[in-house]
């Protein structure tokens, strides 16, 4: 009886105050919905921004021996599927013919393997024996394809920690990538090419796959810098953001249950005389609490499941919406054109619907309970 | 007759601003016997309501000792008082407070379904007493669809359906006009007659109140002049009114008395003679 009761007071056609029990519903959906979509939103971007970085620029691992060859490591990290590529780099200055210079690190590998690795090419090709300069450097710096340039490369020393080594080389592509630090700071060069001008330069691993795995197969042969490590001060400044972005979520959560909480009361305030009726009529006090406490969970819970529902048909179908919002407006708004993949989250969603639904149970438990402290006859007096 | 509700000694006053108290009762003392219909009358303000929500253990009193059925309700939990409510008392109150979000039917069906009863047995019970009070056709109405002398056949109905032993009824038909509430005291104290239950009622209507076996008036918070009046049975009143009408032949001729109003109401006697 408990339960139909409560469903009779939430949301039944005889139920006078139903337009309450649905305006409550519907204030929990669109808040359920608006909380899972930025939610899902500000983990794409951070998500979006970090693939680039880890795809393009420090890979998921760089692995080192620091005993020298990486041939052991690299043959047993292939043999487990994982990815992995040998790359040196080396810190530079170049120097066009206009005199302009552009400090950066080249990195090399074996162009071989360009293959599997993500880099694009603007204009020329990987070759061996020249440079290959991001469209960034070419226009910042005027270089252009095939244009000779002097490369002042800074290798280790025997005697001295670095040597400055002049030599001569031609532009022979430009690349790119969408991570422009990666652009501004790194020059390509095939692997043997390098190893020839500065033979002391340290051969690493870059290794995509998963963190736990490369570590555990590395184990002590070698070191393990995750792509955490390598952009320390970015991750904890995006940390930092994630947190203030939870602060003002959690600012919006409170604004949204201050208002649910005065709905509730409000809900339970108008039933005051049926509460008073059902305890006049014998029926007990925990009872008469648990009808009320279960309306509240019924009204919040269709509001929190339609909420979530609707924000995940609203994630699953967001690229086509955001591919056809830039379509309409020819690319002019920069937020519709980030790749960015939006996904629903079960954890997300069951972080904003338990409290939700914990605090209407909450106050609508302690509202009846209030109602009930006074006599049958006092609570109709009231009313 | 053994009595089902007993007053001992009773006080109820209420806290004033002023840090002194309002003394509405004051060691009252009142016994009702079982199975009788039995009025309070007294002035506004006197206390009557305050007497009747304590006796029906709606308030809690000052001081004092209230036995219904010779259990003292004040050292009853909430459990018991629970049980007392819902097996023991009917209530009907000034505004019929009904549940409005229910239709009349399901508003007597309520009192059983609480008791435990199951669904079919109540809405059987219901449907019983919705004919009783002459609402079948009105008994999915709901409650707003339904006028004032409606809503209280209904909180009638209600009253009855756990089969109480006892009901509290506070000015039930204060809120209505005279032919509607003339119509439901007679249905009223028909309908307790007729279940054995005893009737305590307050009213300000001393036509109402002279229809119940006994009368009390209540005067600055005591009972002070409880007007003893001998409890009469059907058959009695019937006695009664062939003596009125014996003396209406004998000082009018017998062609009046036909065709008095009197005749209706011997009529209507022996009708309500064969309902018992």
């Amino acid at each position: 009886m408990i339960s139909k009761l409560a469903f009779r007071y939430a949301f039944s056609h005889q139920n006078r105050h139903r337009r309450s029990s649905i305006r409550i519903a519907i204030g929990l959906l669109f808040c359920t919905f608006a909380l899972n979509v930025v939610i899902s939103f500000m983990v794409g971007l951070q998500n979006q921004r970090f693939g680039s970085i880890r795809e393009y620029q420090s890979y998921d691992a760089i692995v080192s021996n620091n005993y020298g060859e990486v041939d052991e490591l690299y043959n047993l990290l292939r043999q487990n599927d994982l990815k992995v590529y040998k790359f040196s780099e080396v810190p530079a200055i170049l120097q066009g013919e206009n005199n302009k210079s552009a400090f950066a690190t080249i990195r090399s590998f074996d162009f071989n393997d360009v293959a599997g690795l993500p880099y694009e090419v603007y204009a020329g090709s990987f070759k061996r024996g020249g440079l290959i300069i991001s469209y960034n450097t070419a226009i910042i710096n005027q270089l252009q394809l095939n244009q000779s340039i002097n490369l002042t490369i800074l290798k280790k020393g025997e005697t001295i920690p670095i040597v400055a080594m002049n030599l001569d080389s031609d532009i022979k592509g430009v690349y790119s990538t969408p991570v422009s630090s990666f652009n501004n700071n790194y020059f390509l060069m095939d692997r043997a090419q390098l190893l020839k001008i500065a033979p002391n330069t340290e051969t690493k691993l870059a290794v995509y796959g998963n963190l736990d795995k490369i570590s555990r197969i590395v184990g002590n042969k070698g070191t393990v810098s995750t792509w955490i490590d390598q952009n320390e001060s970015l991750y904890a400044a995006m940390k930092l953001e994630q947190a203030l972005m939870y602060v003002t979520l959690s600012i919006m959560s409170i604004i949204v249950l201050v208002n649910l909480s005065s709905s509730s009361k409000n809900l339970l305030d108008l039933k005051r005389n049926e509460i008073a009726m059902l305890s006049v009529m014998g029926m007990k006090r925990s009872d008469i609490i648990k009808i009320f406490t279960n309306q509240a969970l019924v009204i919040s819970t269709v509001g929190v499941v339609w909420g979530s529902i609707l924000s995940y048909l609203f994630l699953i179908n967001a690229p086509n919406m955001i591919g056809f919002l830039n379509g309409i407006t020819a690319g002019a708004i920069a937020i519709f054109s980030v790749p960015l993949k939006l996904t629903f989250s079960i954890v997300n969603s069951l972080e904003i619907a338990i409290p939700i639904l914990l605090l209407t149970a909450i106050i609508s438990y302690m509202g009846s309970k209030k109602i009930l402290k006074n006599d049958g006859m006092e609570i109709l007096i009231n009313e | 007759m053994s009595n089902i509700l007993e007053i001992t000694d009773l006080s109820k006053s209420f806290p004033l601003p002023s840090k002194k108290k309002l003394e509405i009762l004051s060691d009252l003392n009142l016994s009702i016997e079982s199975g009788i219909s039995a009025s309070i009358v007294g002035k506004s303000g006197c206390g009557k309501s305050t007497l009747l929500q304590i006796a029906a253990s709606l308030l809690k009193p000052t001081s004092g000792s209230i036995k219904i059925d010779g259990k003292e309700i004040s050292k009853m939990n909430e459990r018991e008082l629970c049980n007392l409510r819902c097996n023991k008392m009917g209530f009907i109150f000034q505004s019929s407070l009904l549940l409005e979000d229910f239709n009349a039917l399901e508003n007597i069906e309520m009192p059983l379904l609480i008791k435990g009863e199951s669904k079919k047995k109540a809405e059987k019970r219901a449907l019983e007493l919705i004919d009783l009070v002459g609402l079948m056709d009105r008994k999915s109405h709901r409650v707003d669809q339904l006028s004032g002398g409606e809503k209280q056949r209904i909180a009638i109905a209600r009253s009855l359906a756990n089969s109480p032993r006892i009901i509290f009824a506070d000015e039930p038909t204060g809120s209505l006009d005279e032919k509607n509430a003339s119509f439901i005291e007679d249905m009223l104290l028909s309908l307790v007659r007729k279940e054995k239950t005893t009737l305590i009622l307050v009213t300000h209507n001393n036509v109402f109140a002279d229809k119940c076996d006994k009368k009390f008036i209540l005067t600055f918070g005591k009972i002070e002049v409880p007007e003893v009046k001998e409890i009469k049975t059907i058959e009695d009143d019937r006695n009664d009114l062939i003596d009125f009408g014996k003396k209406i032949v004998n000082e009018q001729g017998s062609e009046k008395f036909e065709k008095s109003n009197l005749n209706i109401r011997l009529s209507s006697f022996d009708l309500a003679r064969e309902d018992d």
